[in-house]
């Protein structure tokens, strides 16, 4: 009876050691989403990915190979990488994602988040598949702290009416299924085309809701013609109180815990805070 | 008459030695595309690689990835080219392809309308094309019917009707990507972008057999097909059943476009540029230029897929981009320099 409980002890514990040495094997990762690698660059694990896409940001991807463009995915070169997990969206094509997980490779599908605690739980999730937990939890508390602290910034006044572009031609804007809709929630005001069913807008029906903000988040040029172009209807609450504002399109759409404060924060800056110090 | 033998002599042995320099080329294709890639292979160690079965990562790229894409490509290609040539056979129009006919347009309303409601993984891997083959049925049968008059098709209107179609359905399918979520949006576009990446072999496999069927029948209405190149009327006076046999190609050429379609997406060219280069090379004769056509879809096909995999790797590039330039090139080439020869 001893004899077999020592056996059965020192098994269990042979099997203990041999997952703490799984966990703290580094895995090989390929992202197949910018914003993806972002996180995993939040997460410090940048040497660990092997497979990354010509969106990513590819700086601290040393030992990273390009396997895909926007549209197309060289599946052989992610076979001969050997990873140990493959990280995909829905910028990946279905198809793309079946040859994958033919070739018995580790595929996981993350859902686009639709809200900040929808970034925070895919980014506990990515934190947890890269055995980085407690950093993935230190940085979503700190980012909900400074939001918190944000908040308390913003004057107590009566909220105003946003609109947030996110593209140009046509119109587009963000409904209350983005996350950059929460962009407005956590800036204390009114996302005035929130219950829309879809993004695409009329200029005239923006006109007539007559928004107190205007948030342009596109690039480069597109962003200045589009402010100019708002600029011609001199009755608009937003031109009045000179709120159109040009966000940086690559912060804003990329959804992790910090890139999310950050944007709301410039926002919170600009709206309430640059305007009251001038 | 030494002049007349002479020529039918040529003629007999540009045909015999076309389609067996096809093969060759179609040969070549195929152990390009499965020696070229990622990692290289020799031809000498496919067997080998084949033969041994194991988790090697070289022998799933080759089982899993190239071999399936290869199979595809020539019945996609193959389908495709012959699916033009006869549609060009029978309303002799040489701007006819099998996109024409709004039967690739039917297919992609299909699929948006499942990825829109979200049923694109209601019966697993076949929901996209059977949607897609669903669609291009309803415009098929649309075609048809609208085109019949007094119980007879109107080969013009048919023509016509065809490209409204097209254009109806274009337009709904923008109504149904501005109404969509992002999400969605990706599902279609990707969709209509067109790929050899189907991950099913039974599809792969199904695409295969219904082109290499249709090749088959329509060998049986080769007759009717020479003798509509002498117009309608003069085909019915040589005793053709012109409606029946407008019909049945109709319907082949349809189906074998809708089920490539359904499978690979939207491949653009293929159905244009190869039956005009065959016809070009061997002329207009159709017992040739079937079997012709075939092959040389499915060898221009597996090339352009290679280009596609290798020009820009490690990306990769839509396999469209490659059909619709290179294709186009080589066919404008080709073009002016018969015309100058015959200047």
């Amino acid at each position: 009876m001893l004899v077999f409980a020592l056996f059965a002890g020192s098994c269990k514990h042979e099997e203990k050691k041999k997952n703490a040495d799984i966990q703290s094997q580094k895995i090989k990762i390929v992202s197949l989403t910018p914003s993806i690698t972002k996180q995993l660059n939040l997460l410090e694990v940048y040497d660990q990915v092997v497979g990354h896409t010509s969106h990513c940001q590819s700086d601290s991807l040393k030992n990273s190979h390009l396997v895909s463009t926007g549209m197309e995915v060289n599946v052989e070169k992610i076979a001969t990488l050997k990873p140990d997990l493959i990280l995909v969206s829905s910028l990946t094509r279905d198809k793309i994602i079946k040859n994958l997980k033919k070739l018995e490779l580790n595929v996981r599908y993350l859902k686009m988040p639709q809200s900040f605690e929808e970034i925070c739980k895919q980014f506990m999730q990515i934190g947890s598949m890269v055995d980085q937990k407690k950093k993935a939890s230190d940085i979503i508390q700190r980012q909900k702290k400074r939001l918190d602290s944000l908040q308390r910034l913003i004057p107590n006044e009566e909220k105003l009416n946003f609109f947030i572009e996110i593209g140009a031609n046509p119109l587009f804007t963000a409904t209350k299924k983005s996350f950059m809709h929460e962009y407005i929630k956590y800036a204390n005001g009114n996302n005035i085309s929130a219950n829309l069913k879809n993004g695409m807008v009329s200029r005239e029906s923006v006109l007539s809701k007559n928004p107190d903000v205007i948030i342009i988040v596109t690039m480069g040029v597109v962003g200045k013609e589009e402010k100019k172009v708002w600029q011609k209807y001199p009755n608009l609450n937003a031109n009045k109180k000179n709120n159109i504002f040009i966000i940086n399109a690559d912060k804003a759409s990329s959804p992790t815990p910090i890139s999310f404060v950050d944007v709301t924060e410039k926002i919170i800056n600009l709206v309430y805070l640059q305007k009251n110090n001038l | 008459m030494e002049e007349k033998y002479k020529y039918i002599r040529k003629k007999y042995l540009t045909w015999g030695i076309f389609p067996l320099l096809l093969i060759f080329l179609l040969f070549v294709a195929f152990s390009l595309s499965l020696t070229i890639g990622e990692i290289d292979i020799s031809v000498f160690e496919l067997p080998e690689i084949i033969g041994k079965k194991g988790d090697s990562v070289i022998y799933s790229i080759l089982n899993k990835i190239r071999i399936p894409r290869t199979i595809l490509g020539l019945a996609v290609g193959g389908g495709l080219s012959l699916s033009g040539v006869i549609l060009q056979g029978i309303y002799r129009n040489p701007l006819v392809e099998p996109y024409t006919l709004g039967i690739s347009g039917g297919a992609a309303l299909g699929v948006a309308l499942v990825i829109v409601f979200g049923l694109n993984h209601m019966i697993g891997n076949f929901m996209l094309p059977l949607a897609g083959f669903i669609g291009s049925l309803i415009a098929i049968i649309l075609v048809y019917s609208l085109s019949l008059r007094n119980g007879k098709i109107q080969i013009q209107n048919m023509l016509l009707i065809g490209v409204m179609i097209s254009f109806i359905v274009s337009s709904a399918m923008m109504f149904l990507m501005s109404i969509t979520t992002a999400e969605n949006l990706h599902g279609i576009v990707f969709w209509t972008m067109g790929s050899l990446d189907e991950p099913d072999m039974t599809l792969i496999y199904g695409t295969f057999w219904a082109s290499v069927a249709g090749l088959l029948i329509s060998y049986l209405f080769v007759k009717p097909l020479n003798a509509m190149r002498l117009g309608e009327t003069k085909a019915r006076h040589l005793g053709i059943n012109t409606e029946a046999s407008i019909r049945i190609l109709f319907v082949i050429a349809s189906l074998l476009t809708g089920i490539c379609v359904a499978v690979a997406g939207v491949i653009g060219f293929v159905g244009l540029i190869i039956p005009h280069l065959i016809r070009l090379t061997v002329g207009s004769d159709f017992r040739v230029l079937l079997i012709s056509s075939f092959l040389g879809g499915g060898a221009f096909l597996i090339f352009s897929d290679l280009l596609a995999r290798t020009v820009i790797a490690p990306n990769e590039l839509p396999i469209g981009v490659i059909t619709g330039i290179i294709g186009g090139t080589i066919f404008v080439i080709v073009l002016s320099r018969t015309r100058m020869k015959l200047n």
